[in-house]
């Protein structure tokens, strides 16, 4: 089929077209109309050595940035145990059995029976609400209640060390009375409000301190100006 | 140099052994990924601790996602795109907080350190130069001067992973390589040799 393209078309084309034609990754009729374009059109071909430059200079930028330690296996391992654990137990039986289900005659049957179920679980367990017993004692990711006790609590920002167990994490805090109270932000950054025993500044200065001691666990530890 | 098995596995039986839960496929994938993905994400937040955190985000949704990896495009299409959908949930965040709370710029120099001496030498070579007219480009620039020349991919790859119709990202390209042109020809920079 004849290209029935101006020539200002096939300039501003493959003006377009340039960066895919030096990355090598053209479909092979645009490749063409850039090849035979660039025959013809001095401006275009001097476009297309600057951008071989370029992406020569922009790889080297790119590569001559060290990629920091990343995220350790182990890390992503105990993630990952965590949504195997998900992926490959309950949730893949009760999918698969599902799925079975469905696939059988007696779909409106069963539909049903899963209404009556639903409802009678439902019914079960307002019934525990109204009737159970109270939960007590439930743990929060934080020391003691430090507003309950009206004592004016400042406020730290903290990041911890990605190495940190959930577990190391609560001994913490618990020691320094403190409670997370916003966070984390992108960077991982936790609000603190801590509780001291008096207004002495130094004693939030001396807290600081020991939390920057503990390497294992925390990255940096600052105080929040109020 | 023989090849290790990693680089022999093609990426298409990597990301099937991972959705069968094979973790030394999972292994073989973060290694050969993990670089490619910090610098995207790098390219993106432009904060190198958010980007570690990014790059655990993103291979947790790998191994969660895998099964559900039909090929319909490339592998790295559909992990820069989970990248991406990351990068974008943490700089929302980061704008929300910002809004109410103690600006993250303030966060103790810890957590993004450079040594001066370092960028003062980096500063006479080239590629120092393109570095830093790179950082002055808007985040969308950087990504596809990045995604195109870097990672090599095609426009139709780099559209699926922005979002974007084709068009847009040919033209977004050609605007954000005039701009670093005319960056790096103020910075002294004729010729990119």
């Amino acid at each position: 089929m004849p290209d029935l393209r101006t020539p200002h078309q096939r300039h501003a084309e493959t003006s377009l077209l340039l960066p895919w034609y030096v990355n090598g990754t053209l479909e092979p009729d645009e490749r063409e109309l850039v090849e035979t374009h660039l025959r013809e059109c001095a401006e275009c071909a001097a476009e297309g050595k600057d951008l071989r430059q370029m992406k020569a200079a922009v790889v080297r930028a790119i590569e001559d940035e060290p990629v920091p330690s990343l995220p350790p296996l182990p890390s992503i391992r105990a993630r990952i145990e965590e949504a195997k654990d998900i992926r490959f137990s309950w949730w893949a039986r009760f999918d698969s059995g599902l799925t079975s289900l469905l696939q059988r005659r007696s779909v409106p049957v069963l539909i049903a029976a899963l209404v009556v179920v639903q409802f009678a679980v439902l019914a079960g367990l307002a019934g525990v609400l109204y009737f159970g017993p109270r939960q007590t004692g439930v743990e929060p990711m934080s020391g003691p209640g430090v507003l309950e006790r009206g004592i004016p609590a400042p406020r730290i920002q903290i990041s911890f060390q990605p190495t940190a167990s959930e577990q190391a994490i609560r001994g913490l805090l618990h020691q320094i009375h403190g409670r997370i109270v916003d966070g984390p932000s992108a960077k991982g950054v936790y609000r603190v409000e801590v509780i001291l025993s008096s207004g002495d500044p130094a004693e939030l200065e001396g807290l600081l301190k020991t939390l920057r001691a503990r390497t294992d666990l925390v990255r940096f530890a600052e105080r929040v100006e109020p | 140099m023989a090849e290790s098995r990693d680089e022999r596995t093609s990426d298409q039986a990597l990301i099937s052994g991972v959705a069968s839960a094979d973790q030394v496929a999972f292994e073989a994938l973060y290694r050969r990924y993990q670089g490619r993905v910090y610098r995207y994400l790098q390219t993106l937040v432009q904060d190198p601790a958010s980007a570690e955190e990014l790059v655990l985000d993103v291979m947790v949704a790998v191994w969660k996602g895998a099964g559900s990896f039909r090929g319909q495009s490339s592998l790295s299409t559909w992990i820069f795109g989970i990248a991406r959908n990351k990068a974008m949930d943490a700089i929302r965040q980061v704008m929300r907080k910002q809004k109410g709370w103690v600006s993250l710029e303030e966060a103790p120099e810890q957590v993004d350190s450079r040594c001066d001496l370092v960028a003062e030498a980096e500063q006479k070579s080239v590629a120092a130069l393109t570095r830093r007219a790179l950082a002055t480009l808007s985040s969308e620039h950087r990504e596809v001067i990045q995604l195109a020349f870097y990672d090599e991919l095609s426009c139709r790859e780099i559209a699926e992973i922005v979002g974007c119709p084709l068009n847009t990202v040919k033209t977004r390209l050609f605007y954000a390589r005039q701009h670093l042109k005319k960056i790096l020809q103020g910075m002294g920079v004729g010729r990119l040799g």
